[in-house]
Order: C-alpha cells, then structure tokens, then sequence
C-alpha cells in the first residue's frame, strides 16, 4: 500500500461506532444451555480453598512488597 | 423488578450464586482476622446487575434466540461485582485507611469478582503471576458499567430493593470493550493447565 503525505489520511480512518455497527452484524455462534445455578455454587464451593489460599498469598507478598519499599 | 425478559424466579436463583460467593469472602476474610460487611440486599442486586449487563453484552454479541456461554457469563458476573462493589469494612467504625498497613481494604471486592468468573470457567486463576493478579485487579477495580448505575441508585434510594422493571441497557463502548476483553481474558485463563511462574 503506497504512503503518501494526503492530507486526508491524517484523519482517524473512520468512526469506532461505525464500525462496530458492522461488526455486530456477524454474532458470535454459540448457543449454550442454560446456566445451572447449582452447579455454579458447587464449582465455587470446591474452588474455595484453593482461591482463598491463592488470596492469603496474594495479601502476604503485597505485604512484603510494601514493607520493602 | 426483574430486567425486562427475564422473570423473578431467574434473579432469586442468580442471587443465591451471589449469596454463596459473599459468605466464601466473609469466611475466607474471617480466616484472616477481619470482618466484611454487606447488606443484605446485595446477592439480589448483584443479580439484577448482572442480567442487564448479560442480556446488553448478548444483544450484540449473539444471535437473536440463542444463549451465550461461559465465558460471557463469566465477564457480566465480574462487571457485576466490579460495578456493585459489595463487600466493605465495618461501617459502625469508619477509620483512616493507611495504605501501610491496611493490607487487605480494597482487595475484597476484585478478590470476588475473580471468584464469580472462575465459578464459571474453573481455571488456575490463584496461581497467576503475583504480578499478573494485580494487573487483574487492578483492571477489575477501574473498569466502570455506568449504564447500571441507575439501577444501583434505585436500590440504594430503597433501602435495597429494585422495586423497578429495567429495559435492557446500552452499553457504552468503554463497557462493551472491557465485557470482551474480560471475556477472552477467562476464556484463555480457563486454557491454562500449570500455573505460571509463582515469582515473576
């Protein structure tokens, strides 16, 4: 593609709003089944432990950071 | 009121998830010695939110009839809890925070909307980079959904009940790109099958 000093091309090549009005003409493909509700709490119940020892880490090096600074 | 398209029975049940993710945080900060607050109309607030932002983000995203996935789900659960910001120190004692030492006062509400996402697309998302989790919740924190708030000042100004039917809001473009970009962000983290470097 050729470059050139045209004026025009200074200018944002168009509007994001424009644009995303196109692009929101192709969805996206996915049809999922519906959310079980019971499985989402069953799946935060498991994870619990290990999130929350992810956290307690978490919270302990931001503790060491702050003191080293 | 439920989101316009969307019945009682759906935010009651959406609000139990939301429920159950609030006592893990009050446990897990229990643990730690402190105590959070909430009140107690949040799990159903956070449910209302959550609908407006879904069924917007889907409008443009899905196909007209059918579901969205995951990782959707995923994005409008953490920009729920991102634009709610339930969690909170205790109010009968309001104190000066001291960014020295309060180390933990304003991880509580990203520490749950990482929590809500991962219910959906269960990842390693504890055994990120340190770096990468405050990244993350640095990103949680300063995202903004202003086409809920008033949804949120109904409730605030009822004492904690949306008594209002919404229509489905319009995202700005700011809320659009952040719902993506949350999107593919669980998406690809829910991909990950050891953790990355502890340290780096």
């Amino acid at each position: 593609m050729p470059s050139s000093n045209d004026p025009r091309l200074l200018k944002r090549a168009a509007d994001a709003t424009d644009v995303l009005k196109r692009m929101h003409a192709v969805p996206d493909d996915n049809n999922d089944l519906p959310t079980d509700v019971a499985q989402l709490i069953a799946n935060a119940s498991a994870q619990d432990t290990e999130m929350t020892a992810g956290e307690d880490d978490f919270l302990r090096e931001l503790d060491l950071r702050r003191k080293a600074r | 009121m439920p989101i316009e398209g969307r019945g009682d029975d759906e935010v009651a049940s959406r609000a139990q998830f939301f429920d159950h993710i609030l006592n893990l945080m009050d446990r897990a900060a229990a643990r730690r010695g402190r105590t959070l607050f909430y009140h107690t109309g949040h799990p159903s607030l956070l449910a209302h939110v959550y609908f407006a932002l879904h069924d917007a983000f889907k409008l443009s995203y899905v196909k007209g009839g059918h579901l969205s996935d995951a990782a959707k789900r995923a994005a409008a659960s953490c920009a729920a809890v991102i634009a709610v910001a339930p969690l909170h120190p205790n109010p009968n004692t309001p104190r000066a925070i001291d960014p020295a030492t309060d180390d933990d006062v304003d991880y509580p509400n990203p520490f749950m909307a990482a929590r809500c996402a991962a219910a959906f697309l269960p990842h390693p998302f504890e055994k990120k980079s340190w770096d990468a989790r405050r990244r993350d919740y640095c990103a949680y924190t300063g995202f903004q959904f202003p086409s809920v708030d008033p949804i949120i000042r109904e409730w605030e100004n009822n004492g904690g009940a949306v008594p209002s039917k919404w229509p489905v809001p319009t995202l700005t473009g700011p809320e659009e790109a952040a719902l993506c970009l949350l999107a593919n962000g669980f998406q690809t983290a829910g991909l990950f099958q050891t953790p990355q470097q502890a340290t780096r």
